[in-house]
């Protein structure tokens, strides 16, 4: 009990940490309109090996906090990462090996369905303008995220390895 | 029930999805100023944490800034208390060279205001501390910035002290730039008369009026009001000076019974009195 109520404070730590990197410095000093989304790495790491009831209940989670920066869609990224959480975590978990270019390509087609989510609803279903925000910021921007949450989750993993003990727990 | 069973049992993880959709869905579909309203609740609860940090380091940063002043005014200060202990040792050295009477020092006892007059032109209040505590009638009482009255009554553990701002109270005052001096009566709220000021006397309006001593009623140098109007009338010969007191007679809350000093020790009189009275008997 106490070691899951520390997981979680953990979890809401790093994702509180997160969320503020993306809003002082990645959106802030981040060269070119594309950019990264840091929430959206920690949501990945968070659901990679979890069940999808988790995936979507951090996936809402998170998504809510996103939402707190733009209140005028509140909500949207809150349904978008949902969705995209419970796709990962059924994948990542049940179909797709555990391997670094499997997970890239995971982590770079979830980021492209929550933009086009979040596209739709901001450009309200304009094909047009979804299709150009999509290939002119959407792309790069999935490519960084998949990066960075592909590299974090190997370093996550390398750590664990090191600090696991031959006799078992941490 | 069976339905239920199938949704949180069976398929848990899509009925949890569903309820998310739907939740997201809701959301998306409030009004502007309820998505708003309810965000900003939200962040206000989620960062109430990082507020508090961020005050505590405002506070230090103005505590710093606080603290940087106050050493700048202690220095100054310190240079000042060196040049006033330099004056003192002068002033001391100077009066005995004129074979001046040492001057005095005081003792103040603190003491609270137990309770007030209601007499609307007698104004006294009785104090926490009586005749077990030394206290003797006549005895002048200041507050922090000034004189504030005179013990008129002693019990065993408190006092009466009728106020400046009674009817009955004169007090010789001198103004401390002038040296002028004049006897201040009360007229009204915090407002003093000062009354036999000549015409021709230099009096004008914010200079600081302290005791003269010269009543032996209250010990000298006490600060008492500063002159806040100055009139004089055609042909006469004294000045209408207005003064308002240092302490508010009204909202005094702490006094302090002004014990000793060369001029003012009582328990060395009574003692003295006592010694007399058992001579003679």
């Amino acid at each position: 009990m106490k070691d899951r109520s520390l997981y979680i404070l953990r979890i809401v730590f790093v994702s509180v940490v997160a969320f503020v990197l993306q809003v002082t410095i990645v959106n802030g000093a981040w060269p070119g309109k594309a950019s990264p989304d840091l929430v959206f790495v920690v949501l990945l790491l968070i659901i990679i090996d979890r069940g999808p009831v988790t995936a979507v209940v951090a996936g809402f989670l998170l998504g809510f906090l996103q939402d707190l920066g733009n209140a005028s869609f509140l909500g949207m990224n809150a349904l978008a990462n949902s969705v995209v959480a419970y796709g990962v975590s059924r994948l990542g978990r049940d179909y797709l090996p555990e391997d670094v270019v499997f997970r890239i390509f995971l982590f770079f087609a979830a980021y492209l369905v929550k933009s086009i989510i979040v596209l739709n609803i901001t450009e309200s279903f304009s094909f047009i303008r979804v299709i150009t925000f999509f290939f002119r910021y959407s792309v790069l921007s999935a490519l960084y995220t998949a990066l960075i949450a592909v590299f974090l989750w190997k370093f996550v993993q390398l750590i664990s390895e090191r600090v696991v003990r031959p006799g078992g727990g941490y | 029930m069976a339905i239920f069973s199938f949704l949180f049992n069976k398929h848990l993880d899509k009925s949890v999805l569903v309820i998310s959709i739907i939740a997201s869905l809701l959301l998306l579909g409030l009004e502007e100023d309820s998505k708003v309203n309810a965000a900003r609740e939200v962040s206000s609860f989620l960062l109430a944490p990082v507020e508090e940090i961020d005050k505590y380091f405002v506070d230090i940063t103005r505590l710093r800034d606080e603290n940087d002043k106050l050493r700048e005014i202690l220095a100054a200060l310190y240079y000042e208390r060196g040049k006033l202990l330099q004056f003192e040792r002068e002033k001391k050295r100077m009066r005995k060279l004129l074979n001046f009477r040492t001057e005095s020092h005081y003792r103040f006892l603190p003491c609270e205001i137990i309770s007030m007059s209601s007499n609307r032109f007698h104004h006294s209040v009785t104090i926490d501390r009586g005749s077990s505590d030394g206290v003797v009638k006549g005895m002048p009482v200041s507050g922090y910035r000034g004189i504030a009255g005179r013990v008129t009554q002693v019990f065993p553990s408190s006092s009466r002290v009728i106020l400046i701002n009674n009817r009955s109270l004169s007090i010789s005052c001198r103004d401390r730039r002038s040296r002028v001096v004049g006897i201040l009566k009360w007229d009204r709220g915090r407002y003093f008369n000062l009354d036999f000021v000549g015409s021709e006397e230099d009096v004008i309006v914010g200079d600081t009026l302290v005791t003269s001593g010269l009543g032996k009623v209250f010990p000298r140098g006490f600060q008492v009001g500063v002159v806040r109007q100055v009139k004089k009338g055609e042909g006469r010969i004294s000045k209408d000076v207005t003064v308002v007191s240092m302490v508010d007679p009204g909202r005094l809350e702490e006094l302090f019974v002004i014990m000793s000093g060369k001029e003012w020790d009582y328990r060395r009189i009574t003692e003295e009195l006592r010694k007399l009275k058992d001579g003679a008997e």
